[in-house]
């Protein structure tokens, strides 16, 4: 079987994979600071008249300049600015006033929640009619399957969010409309972790679990139905290829079951696509957050970046993007090694 | 109906399978009738006469568009043909088991051997009774059952172990009735006989029914005792296996010629056998030239694989005289095709000496075009050779284009037409070809810049026994019309017993011993002929 | 690519997304003489106005007709989606042909590059791009296209290097079809059908990237139609007058659609038997 020299070349050579993929992560991180530096330079307003006020006399703004390294060549001036957001300078948003790291540390809870929830569910979901159809290729629950991954990834999720709004909040009453609380709750639910749904449950308040859940059903509804198209379509077709394979046949020429087919066969194979969708699906809910947020009225990081988008807040916007940019880039790398990880043929 | 050894295990009446619908479509399989009883059986046919359909129908494994369709199914008395899911789930494995061609697909890649071996035994039986069944199943088939074995991965086997593991796990719950389909296709030569001995031995050991698929008729003969000849969906003779070489019937008859030995060297296979077309060319006549079509000399290639140098070749030597066949034989990975494109040109970064014509060649430069026309080859797989969006008269013509030749059409009707085409088929693209007629289009093109070395890549293993004959067919009237020089590479002993004058034999990379047709006759076969030393040769 | 008409109409799915996608560009052509009204036109004493018989699916917060606006709506759409496939799609494919034929460093290089464009996230860093550069079609365009690329140089590239290895071109090699007459005329060909497929479902997504884009002011400049901030001027209104949002919506979804559809027609057409 294997070797000695075999084992260490192998291991040498994931060591040397590994290390390419972390070149790659870093290499992506380091273009995405510079994008975000480039575009902090290239925004027309003068950050020294930001910092020195509308009033500042002309000494005054070059002196400012100075201070802020404004005059020096650009490749200094993007090392000061790693040296800020490493000591937490993150610059300040002219909108809300704050600081804007503190901003992105309050609303990145909220956005977790919705995303996280709206993943799970739709992972969930999705696997499970992936396998459903490809069990029974032409019967009922394909047919769902195929429409709702149809659907999913055509419709605008800011129009739907909207319309599902319109309809259940504003005609029938029947759940929660923007922002996360009604009034009511929104004093009485002292936030500790962030995550209201926790949150509430430690409040013991009656009523605030029941009003939670309320609020998030609708964004994540919305939120979710992409991620169900994708990770439902790539289950079937996954599925689908592995179980028109020989090691299906022979298996069932072993009087194997179709159920343990399904799920002791067939899903180890498939485990690491699935992964992945999951991963590339997390990242891509991370994104719609930003519209999601804006129609509800989430306080999340989505609705900060929407609204500084509209506000043309710089530095918001840069902040809210490196920190949206370092977890889809982080995501993706986490989720190369996983599946590495978890394939046999490695070893 | 038949005379089965003893009473029938399994009993077959007018099975008949449709691929789609069977109003328009005509049926695959039609009203193919036997009994199977505790004896070996053979049901031999090329591909496409329906033998792997019937298999997979005896244990249900077809699955829509296909539908099955028959009078009488039972396995020992019991119907198979109105069985729900959840009972075929608990007939097979037990009662009826199968053995697939290839063990790199047929086991799954993420379980382990233990694991799949014992599959079969069903979820009742506990664990340390699994163990141990699982482990005696293994040494029945000569593995060791120790648990080095047992949690292994399948891309830790060799081609061999596998087909045992795939072996071990069907026959693990005593099923009555194992059929096998194509079961050794996927072996190397040498390993063949040794798997399907094995496979014969086990399951009269054991006293199961077996019912053996197999393209192979020499096989057939040598270990079934009863075999069933299948052309086109039907049944068109049965005989007892020591009968089958006199049979009466035309198609047995044809299909028995068309295989290729040291017997059939110097005739033809497909047409009268009894007409040989080497009257013209004596094998003992003295070569035309004194100039050597090859000469390699101390030839290595080494391949720098991920810090691991390998030795594809290893100091190999061999001349080729012009207007002879010369083969390459050895199992999967002996570096007879890295060899063969050293010859072509294909691959760069050999050391040693290579004279073609007389003339030298050096390792890295790129070969000059008139050198290039001078040397052409034949690939493997003819769907692979030829390119999926090309018309075949668009395929030649673009040869002769670049070539700067011009009557570019002519030329290649004229080529077609060599190689038993119509010239009219040049509209078509591969697809829409069979795999017979695919390969003579690669053969055209190789002809059409007039080459004086013609390398052939296993021309033949995809193809069917009586496609590859008449391609066999084809190459050596090619050597006679054109006096052209033939290396061929193949690890089929048969075939090239019958087309080549002398064979040299590989193993790992090295040279393992070389003979001629002479010698090859006298030993018997192309193995033992290359392993017994050779005072004439250098 | 051998796509005889009969043989087109055997996939429905091609079929219901192809002609959809006629109409929206005629739409998009003809627009000046199909559209009842002036799109920009304001008649404050008409605004939000339900459906009726002369503006079929009513008008907006400034009284102008939707109908009108929704078809002249199909050309913004387009016109960045067909930007971003031009941009985006020879680009990658250019990249990966090279990174699969050559091999050795020229792929190395060139694999790294596109993963690191790879690992970036689209839609944020395209927001990022239009809200520091400024709002319009070319902005956006061009933030789309330089982060859709990468797919189809990846895509490429592998395909590339299977066919390098297959038979075919070995045996082309042989007939003396070297470089770049090997690469326009035999592998450019093999790799092409499977880039279409995924342009249009890319395009598919495009459409509602590009809808979003716009619902939050970042698409072409008003008072341009554009069918995503058509939804947001809706919003305002969507409990009372819903159609003002709904219309514009449903138009992107449609047109999304039509791209998901064709993209399956495309893919059980040419794939699985054609090879």
């Amino acid at each position: 079987m294997t070797t000695p020299l075999a084992w260490k070349t192998s291991r040498l050579r994931r060591l040397a994979s590994v290390g390419g993929s972390v070149l790659t992560v870093a290499g992506s991180l380091l273009v995405l600071l510079i994008v975000t530096f480039g575009l902090n330079a290239l925004s027309p307003i003068d950050p020294a008249l930001a910092v020195a006020g509308d009033h500042a006399s002309q000494s005054t703004l070059a002196q400012t300049r100075r201070e802020l390294g404004l005059d020096q060549p650009l490749p200094v001036q993007f090392l000061l600015y790693l040296g800020r957001l490493a000591h937490g300078d993150w610059g300040t948003s002219r909108s809300t006033g704050q600081p804007v790291l503190g901003d992105l540390a309050r609303a990145l809870p909220a956005t977790l929640e919705l995303s996280t929830l709206a993943l799970l569910l739709a992972t969930g979901f999705g696997v499970i009619l992936g396998l459903g159809a490809a069990s029974r290729p032409g019967g009922a629950i394909d047919g769902i399957s195929r429409f709702l991954a149809l659907v999913g990834s055509s419709i605008p999720i800011f129009w739907l969010g909207l319309v599902l709004m319109a309809l259940f909040y504003a005609r029938l009453h029947w759940l929660g409309g923007p922002g996360r609380l009604d009034g009511v709750f929104q004093y009485t639910v002292p936030l500790t972790t962030g995550f209201l749904l926790i949150d509430s449950i430690r409040s013991g308040q009656e009523g605030a679990v029941a009003n939670a859940v309320s609020h998030l059903a609708l964004p994540v509804l919305v939120l979710m139905l992409h991620a169900l198209a994708k990770i439902s379509r790539l289950t079937r077709s996954s599925a689908l290829e592995e179980l028109s394979k020989e090691y299906v046949t022979f298996a069932r020429s072993k009087g194997v079951n179709q159920r343990r087919i399904l799920f002791y066969h067939v899903v180890p194979n498939i485990r690491g696509a699935i992964i992945t969708t999951t991963a590339l699906a997390y990242v891509e809910l991370l994104e719609g957050a930003v519209l999601t947020e804006t129609i509800f009225a989430w306080p999340g990081l989505g609705r900060y970046l929407a609204t500084a988008l509209f506000a043309a807040d710089s530095p918001a916007i840069l902040g809210a993007t490196l920190v949206l940019g370092a977890a889809f880039i982080l995501i993706n790398a986490a989720v190369d090694a996983l599946v590495q990880l978890l394939d046999p043929r490695a070893k | 109906m038949d005379d089965a050894a003893d009473k029938p295990l399994l009993r077959v009446r007018d099975l008949t399978i449709h691929y789609g619908d069977a109003t328009t479509v005509p049926p695959s399989v039609r009203a193919v009738s036997f009994d199977l009883g505790r004896e070996a059986l053979a049901l031999v046919g090329s591909s496409g006469s329906g033998k792997s359909s019937v298999a997979r129908a005896l244990l249900a494994l077809l699955r829509p568009p296909a539908s099955v369709r028959a009078s009488e199914m039972s396995l020992l008395g019991r119907d198979l043909l109105n069985l729900s899911p959840h009972e075929w789930d608990k007939l097979r494995g037990n009662e009826i088991a199968m053995v697939l061609q290839d063990p790199k697909f047929a086991l799954n890649p993420v379980l382990t051997v233990g694991e799949q071996v014992g599959e079969a035994l069903g979820p009742e039986v506990r664990k340390s009774e699994r163990r141990e069944r699982v482990a005696a199943a293994l040494e029945a088939v000569g593995l060791s059952g120790s648990g080095r074995l047992l949690s292994a991965y399948p891309h830790h086997l060799s081609g061999g172990m596998g087909q045992r593991v795939m072996l071990a796990a069907s026959v693990i719950a005593r099923p009555r009735v194992l059929v096998a389909d194509e079961p050794t296709s996927a072996l190397d030569a040498d390993l063949r006989d040794q798997a399907l001995d094995l496979v014969a031995d086990l399951t009269r050991r054991l006293g199961m029914g077996l019912l053996l698929i197999t393209h192979d008729l020499a096989q057939a003969v040598a270990r079934c005792d009863r075999v069933l000849v299948m052309d086109q969906g039907a049944i068109v003779d049965r005989r007892p296996a020591s009968e089958l070489s006199t049979s009466s019937h035309p198609y047995t008859r044809a299909l028995w010629a068309s295989h290729p030995s040291a017997g059939t060297y110097g005739t033809r296979l497909v047409a009268d056998p009894t007409l040989s077309f080497r009257q013209t060319h004596a094998p003992d006549a003295p070569p035309d030239t004194t100039v050597e079509a090859l000469r390699l000399s101390e030839l290595s290639v080494t391949y720098a694989h991920h810090r691991r140098p390998i030795q594809a070749v290893s100091s190999v030597s061999l001349a080729v005289r012009q207007g002879e066949i010369f083969g390459l034989f050895g199992p999967s990975g002996c570096g007879k095709t890295t060899l063969l494109r050293v010859m072509a040109g294909i691959l760069p970064g050999w050391t040693g000496h290579f004279d073609l014509f007389g003339q030298p060649v050096a390792s890295g430069t790129r070969w000059s075009p008139p050198l290039r026309r001078t040397v052409q080859m034949v690939f493997q797989d003819p769907y692979a050779s030829l390119h999926p969006r090309h018309r075949v008269g668009a395929i030649l013509q673009e040869v002769l284009h670049v070539a700067g030749e011009d009557d570019v059409e002519d030329r290649a009707a004229e080529a077609l037409r060599e190689v038993g085409l119509d010239p009219g088929l040049w509209r078509r693209f591969p697809h829409q070809l069979s795999g017979g007629q695919r390969q003579r289009v690669v053969i055209a093109r190789a002809l059409l810049l007039n080459p004086r070395l013609l390398l052939a890549d296993e021309p033949t293993s995809a193809l069917d026994l009586t496609t590859q004959a008449g391609i066999l067919d084809l190459l050596a009237e090619i050597r006679l019309r054109h006096g052209m020089t033939l290396v061929l590479v193949s690890h089929d002993p048969g075939v090239l017993a019958h087309l080549c004058d002398r064979v040299l034999g590989m193993e790992l990379g090295r040279f393992v011993g070389e003979a001629d047709h002479n010698q090859i006759v006298q030993a018997g076969s192309i193995p033992t002929a290359l392993s017994r030393p050779n005072p004439k040769e250098r | 690519m051998n796509l005889r008409l009969p043989q087109a109409f055997r996939s429905p799915a091609a079929v219901v997304g192809g002609t959809l996608l006629t109409v929206v560009i005629l739409a998009a052509l003809l627009a000046p003489w199909l559209a009842p009204f002036d799109p920009l036109m304001q008649n404050l004493d008409q605004r939000l106005q339900p459906p009726s018989a002369i503006h079929l699916f009513g008008t907006d917060s400034l009284g102008r007709d939707l109908l009108s606006r929704l078809i002249f709506g199909c050309r913004p759409v387009l016109g960045l989606v067909a930007l971003v496939a031009v941009v985006a799609v020879p680009f990658g494919l250019v990249v990966g042909l090279l990174s699969g034929f050559r091999g050795g460093w020229t792929d190395r290089i060139l694999m790294r590059f596109t993963d690191i464009v790879l690992a970036f996230p689209h839609l944020v860093l395209a927001m990022a791009l239009v809200g520091t550069l400024g709002p319009g079609l070319f902005n956006a365009a061009f933030a789309l296209a330089a982060t859709a690329w990468p797919a189809y140089a990846r895509q490429a590239r592998t395909e590339t290097r299977v066919l390098r290895q297959s038979d075919y071109l070995k045996a082309s090699e042989m007939a003396g079809i070297t470089g770049f007459r090997l690469m326009r005329g035999h592998l450019l060909p093999l790799i092409l059908p499977s880039a279409v497929v995924r342009l249009s479902l890319d395009m598919a997504g495009m459409v509602v990237a590009a809808a979003g884009l716009g619902f939050l002011g970042l698409g072409i400049r008003p008072p341009t139609p554009e069918w995503g901030a058509m939804v947001a001027e809706g919003s305002r209104v969507i409990f009372d007058q819903w159609w003002v949002a709904t219309v514009p919506g449903a138009a992107v979804l449609l047109v999304s659609l039509s791209f998901n559809l064709l993209s399956e027609g495309l893919r059980d057409l040419w794939d699985p038997r054609h090879g």
